[in-house]
């Protein structure tokens, strides 16, 4: 034992020799690297501020001339001024973004960024700038080099949302949905929105496609993204729509119904709705959303469907869901309340006096 | 016969140490490597704006309210000035017996609603319920359930999709709520929950519900405790991230999916720290329903709170802690170890058992045992010298990493004199703090052993107490 704790001493003095430097190495590093950094930031701070003036008081200006100013810049300067751009072309909209994007083509920001696409480090910073400065990029570019990650495809689809190419709508569309089993960001999603929120909507025709082929993730977030697009498109361009109210994902009926709530009214596919299958799915958020969308579309028909729909919410979640989507209806107040629904109604109705009818089915329907 | 009983104690001793000093180690490292890619993270923005995008998820801060007069307004309306697109502060006044309903009332034109909540909510009785007309506010009346019914109200309440849990006395930073739910946009079909970073707040300047500058207090007990914060946040719990094992998010900040909270039943209320339970329970959950999730550390995201500044409040409130650590690995024991539980089951759980459970029990064994047997000669002296050198090295070595991960990390302190006094407070927390708190664990373990469920008091003095020094 003796010798075993020789050797235990040993091991003991064996580790205070390494730890000892090592500890004092971490301290000085420590307050070393804390000296450094404040001092830097503050140089930093200085230079922003009196760039972050001149810069405004140019923007300004008649004639901001960023070239000439740029020219008589330091590195350091120039390397602070990419830095603020950014965040200025984030905040800054009208003429004076449109200032700003001059000022970035000054720096070579435009011709960088153009150039590190093809370096795998820098890509995503590249499609940043590309994008903040509203700079477009050949699709096929974008494809080949920027497609390796969800998150760069969301960027290089970003970039292609101020395209003019004329397919720029439909590629930015494929790049983001890749082969459909990964699903996207909230990034991701967002662009989607904004490729197929105009006079196009490529997503719809893709979907209606390859829907029964996608991750059923990636199908609830295209479900998603299309319920709020502006989409110029018959009741028969939606009919493949139909199929997913029997899907056996909860989550793929919940967000056909959400479709269906901003795009159902379409005559022709309202007339093959199953609306009586809705009301009796076997969640209650299927039956709620279908009550939502019953008073979305605001018709005595639907008005009709709601009164159906007393007599089958069971639980208190739907009785409430109910009676929320009755004051949205626009004659929701004809239909008589009932007994059972009357705590339902005077709480929607203390709620709309009180706080306003938060929109927030934006965020539910991407979250649930 | 002593003489190999103490050998062999001095063995298992040996063998714990390096045991616990080694997991550290490996969990402080990955937190380093871990931190240095969120700080690269957040340099590097996408054109993303989720303050414009209707794909930014709303949210629901919960705020439980017992006894907050002194603090609930000046909280309340820093609540109601975040940079985040879409939420609703939902105040649970939770039977307050002083005038925190009515502070709330005055300050922000509350108006009740002339109907009660016709959807049954598994709390205490709700009395009422009051909502501001120019504030997404509402407040809830209850009457008195705890901590953990509260939040339950709140969450049973909102139909937002995702809540955060916040306590009143806590400041948020303005851009905290767009912070840590990053993860959520990152990856929206698989998050669950994310856990920012608890700050310190006394002896900072906070006006108007902002921390306008920070400093570090003057006091040596809320030095300590600032430091072993640095250690627990940007060392421990982002290692653990990294690691797929976080098991605390802490009930000062914490953002969950509502939905699959609500299904495994809310907050528990047998518990005292029903924050470590739920995220505990959430892991079995998903690791039983085999689906794919993730729970995250958000090391940027922060909110700053009043520590304790005196010893009996502070030891209460580790006592607390430590009871409800022990009370968490009792409900689930029967996940650790199982590998059905993935590295939950296989590390995280054995993790907190052995190492944050145990190990301030053997170590306040040993601050005993040893100077017995060293009196009684049984102890070999340089041995024993050796040793306390090495574990105050490692103590210290543990300590320095938390201070450097703020210095490369999101620095808050930034004067250089701040770091230095956070690396002497490395060094004096081992000297007599660490073997106080293995007193107050141990105090914690019969307390939990009797079934001690009481909170203690902590006094709220409001943010205005301290005021920072001066700009250097």
């Amino acid at each position: 034992m003796i010798d075993s704790l020789s050797s235990a001493e040993l091991l003991l003095i064996g580790t205070i020799i390494v730890l000892t430097p090592l500890i004092f190495f971490i301290g000085l590093v420590t307050v070393g690297l804390s000296i450094r950094k404040r001092r830097v930031e503050r140089r930093r701070e200085d230079l922003q501020q009196h760039l972050s003036q001149e810069l405004f008081s140019k923007l300004f200006s008649d004639d901001p001339n960023w070239e000439k100013w740029v020219k008589a810049c330091s590195a350091q300067e120039r390397r602070a001024l990419r830095r603020l751009l950014p965040e200025y072309l984030r905040l800054i909209r009208g003429a004076q973004y449109d200032q700003l994007c001059e000022l970035g083509v000054a720096l070579d920001m435009e011709t960088d960024a153009k150039r590190k696409l093809a370096r795998r480090s820098d890509r995503f910073r590249a499609l940043t700038w590309l994008a903040l400065l509203g700079k477009s990029v050949d699709p096929a570019r974008l494809e080949k080099h920027c497609t390796d990650t969800p998150t760069l495809r969301a960027a290089a689809a970003r970039v292609l949302i101020d395209s003019d190419h004329p397919e720029a709508a439909l590629q930015g569309t494929k790049i983001l949905l890749g082969d459909g089993t990964g699903p996207l960001s909230a990034f991701g999603l967002d662009v989607l929105h904004q490729l197929n929120n105009g006079a196009e909507n490529p997503l719809l025709s893709i979907a209606a496609d390859h829907a029964q082929d996608w991750d059923r993730r990636v199908l609830v977030q295209v479900l998603t993204v299309l319920r709020f697009c502006h989409l110029n498109a018959s009741g028969e361009q939606l009919g493949w729509i139909l199929p997913l109210l029997e899907h056996d994902s909860i989550r793929v009926r919940l967000a056909s119904v959400g479709l269906l709530k901003r795009h159902g009214w379409r005559p022709t596919l309202r007339a093959q709705l199953d609306i009586e299958m809705l009301l009796a799915d076997s969640d209650s958020r299927v039956r709620i959303g279908t009550f939502m969308a019953l008073a979305s579309w605001g018709d005595a028909t639907a008005l009709r469907w709601l009164l159906w729909g007393q007599l089958i919410a069971k639980t208190q979640r739907e009785r409430l869901g109910h009676s929320r989507a009755l004051a949205v209806h626009p004659q929701g107040k004809q239909l008589p309340v009932s007994p059972t629904f009357e705590q339902y109604d005077r709480w929607v109705q203390a709620e709309l006096s009180i706080r306003k009818q938060r929109q927030r089915h934006w965020g539910v329907a991407t979250w649930t | 016969m002593i003489g190999p009983l103490v050998n062999s104690v001095t063995i298992f001793f040996i063998l714990y140490f390096l045991l616990i000093n080694g997991t550290y180690l490996v969990v402080h490292v990955f937190g380093l490597v871990f931190l240095h890619k969120s700080v690269k993270e957040k340099k590097i923005r996408s054109a993303y704006e989720p303050k414009a995008s209707p794909f930014t998820p709303g949210m629901a801060i919960l705020v439980p309210a017992y006894n907050e007069a002194p603090v609930i307004v000046s909280s309340i309306r820093s609540l109601l000035n975040l940079e985040y697109p879409d939420y609703e502060v939902v105040v649970v006044n939770d039977g307050s017996t002083d005038d925190t309903l009515e502070r709330l009332q005055t300050a922000f034109d509350l108006e009740k609603l002339d109907a009660s909540y016709p959807v049954d909510l598994p709390s205490e009785k709700v009395r009422a319920i009051y909502a501001a007309s120019e504030a997404d506010l509402v407040v809830l009346d209850k009457e008195n359930g705890g901590k953990a019914d509260a939040l339950n109200a709140g969450l049973f309440f909102t139909d937002e999709p995702l809540f955060c849990a916040v306590d009143a006395d806590t400041v948020i930073e303005r851009g905290a709520l767009l912070d840590i739910v990053r993860p959520f946009l990152r990856d929206p079909e698989r998050m669950i929950a994310t856990g920012g970073t608890v700050r310190v707040a006394n002896g900072c300047s906070i006006q108007n519900g902002a921390v306008t500058a920070v400093r570090l207090s003057r006091s040596w007990l809320v030095g300590l405790q600032t430091m072993e914060y640095l250690r627990a946040f940007y060392a421990g719990r982002l290692g653990l991230s990294r690691l797929q094992s976080l098991l605390i998010i802490s009930g000062a900040f914490g953002v969950f999916r509502t939905e699959p909270v609500r299904r495994i039943g809310g907050y528990s209320t047998e518990t005292i720290t029903e924050d470590m339970e739920l995220v505990v329970r959430l892991h079995r959950y998903y690791m039983e329903s085999g689906r794919e999730y993730r729970v995250e550390f958000i090391p940027d995201a922060v909110v700053w709170t009043e520590v304790p500044e005196s010893l009996d409040v502070l030891g209460r409130q580790r006592g607390r802690w430590y009871r409800g650590l022990l009370e968490s690995l009792t409900l689930h024991r029967d996940m650790i170890g199982r590998r059905k539980y993935g590295t939950i089951g296989v590390f995280a759980l054995p993790f907190f058992f052995f190492i944050e459970a145990l190990g301030p029990l053997l170590e306040g064994i040993g601050y005993v045992l040893v100077p017995i047997l060293f009196l009684l000669g049984l102890i070999n002296m340089p041995f024993f010298v050796l040793f306390f050198v090495v574990a105050i090295g490692l103590g210290v070595l543990m300590s320095w990493l938390g201070v450097l991960s703020e210095v490369v990390g999101f620095r808050r302190y930034k004067r250089p004199r701040d770091i230095a006094s956070l690396l002497g407070y490395g060094i004096l927390e081992n000297f007599l703090f660490r073997q106080w708190k293995a007193l107050v664990s141990w105090r914690g373990f019969i307390q939990y052993l009797r079934g001690d469920v009481s909170w203690g008091e902590m006094t709220r003095v409001g943010f205005d107490a301290e005021r920072a020094e001066q700009n250097d």
